[in-house]
């Protein structure tokens, strides 16, 4: 080989090492940003019937986060005053009442009950519910939460009980089934009760897209190496043979 | 350096080479079965899912020391970059890296010693 073809091959793996290594930089880099944003806990998805995302008894998954528009009568049966919460830095109380979904809604064609956070008050003014009736609301499914012993025997307000949890699966043993395994955070709140502000964006790292990011600049590093490696071989072999 | 010291350094490069190769290739296979299930079978079973992906994200750090002891090899024995690309490939293509690493080691073994 000629010394000029030499150098052409030289330059030509030199490029293409560097090629490779900033495609695997960029992958790297992509990854590194989808750890950091993936964990919104509202999803930017449009509103859809509850129906598309969600059936009763079923296992909540992909529905969490996802925005939902659901219609449906106020149980006839005990709401929970969710205590030990706070808003803004105020200490509240939330109210999760029981939302029997229309039939035609759920997907089913039974009607089933849906847990619903209809909004938060001041700790110490602790209320009823308040509306009653048909309603038609928008919200966002939240994570259910573990079921926690109840807390507080003081009696609560009529037509209530007490909780500090928001968990479907201890609001089943006294709320008619079929149940929706995750709670409804509703976007409209009632007369007396605001609803809680969405949550914000969680900056939770995403260990697996972590993972990801440092394989691929791990690779870029190994197309580096390799390209050096061989510039220095081709290099060495040319010059050997121009001594001898 | 003498040409035993050499030999036994391209002989513990091939070895660990080796060893390596059929990890790599059997996580591959692992990862393969599980993407098989769920994209060709169709089963859905979150389980069966989070694990493939963590065999996944496992095989790709092994698939980085393979990648160490290949380049290992492949600077001892000074073969081409073709056979690299080929090795490299054996821990992204199911089963070829036992293809590869058979007809190196046959391969090696058929070299007329000096």
């Amino acid at each position: 080989m000629t010394r000029t073809r030499r150098a052409a091959a030289i330059v030509g793996i030199g490029v293409l090492g560097l090629a490779i290594a900033t495609a695997c930089g960029a992958l790297g880099w992509w990854q590194w940003t989808r750890s950091h944003v993936k964990a919104e806990i509202v999803a930017p998805d449009p509103v859809v019937p509850i129906a598309d995302v969600l059936a009763p008894a079923s296992s909540a998954g992909a529905a969490i986060g996802r925005r939902v528009s659901v219609a449906g009568t106020w149980a006839d049966v005990d709401a929970v005053l969710v205590t030990g919460r706070e808003v803004d830095g105020t200490p509240a109380v939330v109210l999760v009442r029981a939302l029997i979904v229309d039939a035609d809604l759920t997907g089913t064609g039974e009607s089933a009950t849906l847990p619903v956070v209809v909004g938060w008050r001041p700790a110490a003014d602790a209320t009823v519910p308040d509306d009653v009736g048909h309603v038609a609301l928008t919200g966002y499914f939240r994570a259910p939460e573990e079921a926690r012993p109840a807390p507080d025997p003081a009696p609560a307000p009529p037509g209530t009980r007490w909780s500090t949890t928001i968990s479907p699966s201890e609001l089943a043993q006294f709320w008619p089934a079929p149940m929706y395994s995750a709670p409804l955070a509703s976007f409209e709140g009632s007369a007396s009760w605001a609803a809680l502000p969405p949550p914000p964006p969680q900056r939770d790292l995403d260990f697996r897209s972590l993972a990801y990011a440092l394989e691929w600049w791990a690779f870029g590093g190994f197309a580096l190496f390799v390209a050096a490696r061989l510039m220095r071989d081709n290099g060495r072999t040319s010059a050997r043979k121009e001594i001898t | 350096m003498n040409d035993t010291a050499a030999d036994s350094k391209v002989r513990g490069a091939l070895a660990r080479y080796r060893v390596l190769a059929i990890v790599t290739g059997t996580f591959l296979l692992l990862v393969t079965a599980g993407v098989i299930l769920k994209y060709v079978a169709g089963v859905e079973n979150p389980t069966i899912d989070s694990v493939t992906s963590w065999i996944a994200i496992v095989h790709g750090w092994i698939f980085i020391v393979y990648l160490v002891t290949c380049v290992h090899v492949w600077i001892l024995k000074k073969w081409g970059l073709g056979r690299l690309v080929t090795m490299a490939l054996g821990g992204i293509v199911p089963f070829l890296s036992f293809v590869v690493e058979r007809r190196i080691a046959r391969e090696v073994a058929a070299e007329p010693t000096p």
